[in-house]
């Protein structure tokens, strides 16, 4: 799809992960011309660095669900466009483009489906700009898309699933990971998880059976009493790392790269004791404290937003066919708040079908759409892991504040 | 420190499949690497982290590898200031550190 600046379609989609490709797919099913945009350098979003256990103990890669979406989305007839960036986005809708040299600059849509995803929170202890300290979801991307193994001593700091799984896959690689702690933010009570807080954590982890996740959550969870006086912690050792909830990464050193990390035990008043602190060296930091909705896109046209517990972060306000108060504009996805790839991927398709029903299109009928909506509500409930404890309530949460701003709107 | 590694198979994933092995060259040195791999990679399995300075003269390298942080820009001859973990690994490529000016306002610290 290169040659001409400017494109012309039915629906446009931000995103090429696992709810803008099903989004993708679903319009042009149903006979839209459809493209996709998005700036990564092949299409799956954040799929390709995800491993995880399948059924039983195969190891599985979100490299085969991107091939599987990517394959349908062909299949449907949808344009892919990759290594572009959609910097502006004007209602009726105008999407503005930078990516290679002959590829369209911009693109014109009847309507437009945001999947844009979801971007990491940071830990910003000191030190944290030196090169070597990654997120969870960076190193995810080198050594499981790349197969770049970025150093030999690891420290994981920042609690989440999202670290854990790299603690375990950076130790299967033959990294030393020296500890998984959390990162030093002020206040016990606010280290930095998804969740918020030790307490949240062991919810969300020990929900995130049957993989080895679930193992480390109920280490946690067997001690989530204890969350607030994690001096008392026991040091854990599960598949070969070493879980420390009773110690805190204050500070990450080093000259023109990380060189060590300081880490100090927490006090029986949730201080950490700087008076106990050590040192270890280590050449690759994963830091961070879970994801959050990327939502900027959105935002610049005008829509409302909306910050609903259990959603991660601010997300657009949204109804229960991914619409927005933005007429034509649809969500879905990490972008509306962060779960799992098989829930983004069934709100792709609610998203897609609406956008079609929008563009009152033969076959996008309402039955079609609760059908995709029945399926969504059942990968949600069955999801092997819930970045928020609090998800299914926000999304009902969500659902009700909807009502109550845009009674009448489709 | 241990240099960084690339992995002919990956310990739950199994072999990577790469493509063909080309040069490019970061800062006058050249860099071996495997098109179509992203340049963040390739300079990060050649060892090098630093990718930038900021206006601090401070070093900065891959952070989120995802294109959100900014932290990786690089600047490809021909084609201006460009993300390192987004862009492709093209033979013959002429990369350099991205330079803020020192005390320049422009960017971030």
């Amino acid at each position: 799809m290169t040659g001409d600046a400017r494109l012309d379609v039915d629906l446009a989609v931000v995103g090429a992960g696992p709810a803008g490709l099903a989004a993708a797919t679903a319009g042009a099913r149903l006979g839209l011309t459809t493209v996709v945009f998005d700036e990564g350098m092949q299409p799956g979003g954040r799929l390709p660095g995800q491993v995880h256990h399948g059924d039983g103990r195969r190891w599985h890669s979100g490299r085969d669900d991107a091939e599987r979406l990517t394959a349908a989305a062909g299949e449907a007839g949808v344009g892919i466009v990759t290594g572009t960036t959609v910097w502006g986005l004007e209602p009726a809708w105008d999407l503005f483009l930078d990516g290679a040299a002959d590829g369209p600059r911009f693109c014109g849509a009847r309507v437009v489906v945001l999947a844009t995803g979801a971007t990491e929170v940071p830990a910003p202890l000191p030190g944290w700009t030196l090169p070597g300290v990654m997120t969870p979801g960076g190193l995810q991307t080198m050594v499981n898309v790349h197969g770049v193994v970025p150093g030999g001593r690891a420290l994981v700091a920042g609690l989440g699933p999202l670290g854990l799984e790299v603690a375990q896959v950076l130790s299967a690689t033959g990294v030393d990971v020296v500890g998984v702690h959390a990162a030093w933010s002020g206040a016990l009570g606010a280290l930095p998880t998804p969740g918020g807080s030790l307490h949240e954590l062991a919810h969300t982890v020990g929900r995130a059976a049957p993989t080895w996740l679930a193992r480390w959550g109920s280490a946690i969870a067997r001690r989530r009493a204890l969350s607030t006086l994690a001096a008392r912690l026991a040091p854990c050792r599960i598949a070969g790392v070493e879980l420390r909830l009773d110690e805190v990464a204050l500070e990450l050193r080093g000259g023109d790269r990380v060189e060590s990390a300081v880490i100090a035990p927490i006090s029986g008043d949730g201080t950490p004791r700087r008076d106990a602190a050590r040192e270890v060296d280590v050449d690759v930091v994963c830091l961070g404290a879970g994801l959050q909705p990327l939502i900027e896109l959105t935002g610049s046209t005008g829509c409302g937003l909306i910050d609903v517990l259990g959603l991660s972060g601010p997300v657009p306000l949204h109804g229960d066919r991914q619409q927005t108060t933005v007429p034509g504009l649809y969500v879905a996805g990490g972008a509306t708040g962060v779960e799992g790839s098989a829930v983004c991927e069934r709100q792709g398709t609610v998203a897609g079908l609406a956008a079609a029903a929008y563009l009152r299109t033969p076959g996008a009928t309402a039955s079609a759409v609760a059908v995709a909506r029945d399926e969504l509500e059942r990968a949600r409930r069955a999801a092997p892991v819930r970045f928020d404890r609090h998800v299914i309530e926000g999304r009902r949460e969500m659902q009700r504040r909807w009502e109550g701003a845009c009674p009448t709107t489709m | 420190m241990n240099q960084p590694i690339r992995l002919a198979e990956h310990p739950l994933l199994g072999p990577f499949e790469r493509g063909p092995e080309v040069e490019f060259s970061f800062e006058g040195t050249p860099v071996t690497a495997h098109a179509g791999e992203s340049l963040g990679a390739a300079l990060l399995a050649a060892g090098i982290r630093t990718l930038r300075v900021s206006r601090r003269g401070e070093p900065r390298g891959l952070y989120c590898a995802i294109g959100q942080c900014l932290e990786c820009r690089v600047v490809v001859e021909g084609a201006g200031m460009r993300r390192a973990c987004l862009t492709p690994v093209e033979a013959g490529m002429v990369v350099r550190r991205h330079r803020d000016p020192r005390g320049s306002r422009a960017h971030d610290r």
